[in-house]
């Protein structure tokens, strides 16, 4: 790595750590001295909030982002079937989840992926475990519940992400469903792996910078609304207005997983919903559950997985991860 | 002579990586062809795993899974 780079990382590192560890001096002077609204008011507090929560969300979103572009720069769909390809043991299905997070992937690629693992010998449960893993467990999700909810709602959702995905891909191997994938994908000859010369430092940067450009300046509206919901409905509807219906009853998560699989958006899009649901005394486990179900499975991804999967495949597919969806709501709402 | 091929389903990021190259090339004002491919089927037997993915003249140019910038673009017609 050139000096010259070193330094310009060193700077914005250090830029971004005197901005954010003041955020709080600099919102309290703006808005109680320089606007001199009341501390008091139900509105100061929540225009405080706002004020401060805005830059401090969108700091740590930029910094996960740019960290998980320059540790995807590592990674190419081509490495990671060649990690994967052979093997059909437990281990290779965790290997499969974990890659999953780190290999970059666009959810319109799903198919084409698809098609490149299996004919390359990766097993149909193992690609499963990363089809699940890559749209789920991805680093606009993970950045989103990391800035807005801490590291422990992040650090779990990445558990029982990778879980779901792992044993999901497990049992959908172990099924020998191999039948039910369409004849002609089998014939397609095994792809070269046209290998990409090593990248240099600098493009590293540049596409971790890349990433922060493309991600969050398509995501920041979402966080906007995610905390404006967050300040906004605050006082106004009830704070457990949610809690008896979408509590931790039995029959929360199943109504979560269900609402949520048609629906089809990314992690960005329901964190404004997240947060409200949150805010007003959903359950965590509950609304996980819901997120999982959103990002996991949609409509649009089943008709395009028609094209390579039989009716049969995609219905155990859905099948077993809602369920498995399903346990990790039940698991959330049982332990917090 | 360009001959630019641009593999994706039509998704948002294909859509405009073939938009960016037919204008940077119209722009640059040299003779090519453009040709999308959505059908899975020849991406497959064209050994493509991760779309937009972008070939000219043969060669694979890019993998990276998003929309290449118009400097990027232009790197890869000097290559060519």
């Amino acid at each position: 790595m050139s000096m010259k780079l070193l330094l310009k990382l060193g700077g914005a590192l250090l830029l971004w750590i005197a901005v954010y560890f003041n955020l709080q001096t600099a919102t309290d002077w703006l808005v109680y001295d320089l606007l001199g609204l009341s501390k008091t008011e139900h509105f100061s507090a929540a225009f405080a909030f706002f004020i401060f929560e805005t830059p401090k969300v969108l700091l740590l979103l930029t910094l996960i982002i740019f960290l998980m572009g320059v540790i995807r720069s590592f990674f190419t769909p081509e490495s990671t079937r060649a990690v994967l390809a052979g093997k059909a043991n437990l281990p290779s299905h965790i290997l499969a989840a974990l890659l999953g997070v780190v290999t970059p992937f666009c959810s319109c690629s799903a198919v084409p992926l698809f098609i490149g693992f299996l004919t390359a010998g990766v097993p149909l449960g193992v690609t499963f475990a990363f089809l699940i893993s890559a749209p789920m467990v991805n680093e606009i999700a993970l950045g989103l519940l990391f800035s807005l909810f801490g590291w422990k709602i992040a650090g779990l959702y990445l558990a029982m992400g990778l879980l779901t995905a792992i044993i999901s891909g497990y049992i959908l191997g172990k099924l020998g469903m191999e039948k039910y994938v369409e004849e002609w994908v089998y014939k397609i000859p095994p792809m070269d792996d046209n290998p990409e010369a090593g990248l240099t430092a600098v493009e590293r940067v540049d596409l971790g910078v890349q990433a922060v450009v493309e991600i969050v300046g398509k995501v920041w509206i979402y966080v906007l609304l995610g905390i404006a919901v967050g300040a906004g409905i605050h006082g106004y509807v009830p704070e457990n207005f949610l809690a008896s219906l979408l509590g931790a009853t039995w029959w929360s998560v199943p109504l979560a997983v269900i609402v949520g699989i048609p629906m089809y958006s990314n992690a960005a899009g329901i964190i404004p919903i997240v947060q409200a649901l949150l805010a007003k005394g959903a359950a965590l486990g509950t609304v996980l559950a819901f997120m999982m179900a959103v990002t996991a499975l949609s409509l649009p991804e089943m008709i395009i997985l028609r094209k390579v999967l039989k009716v049969r495949l995609i219905a155990t597919f859905i099948g077993i991860v809602a369920l498995g969806i399903l346990m990790v709501g039940y698991l959330f709402n049982a332990i917090m | 002579m360009y001959n630019v091929i641009v593999y994706g389903p039509g998704c948002a990021n294909c859509t405009n990586t073939e938009k960016l190259i037919r204008q940077v090339l119209t722009e640059l004002d040299v003779p090519f062809t453009l040709e999308k491919v959505t059908d899975y089927q020849a991406m497959a037997e064209a050994g493509i795993m991760s779309t937009p993915t972008v070939k000219l003249n043969g060669q694979v140019m890019s993998k990276k899974a998003k929309v290449p910038t118009v400097d990027e673009i232009k790197t890869w017609l000097g290559k060519a």
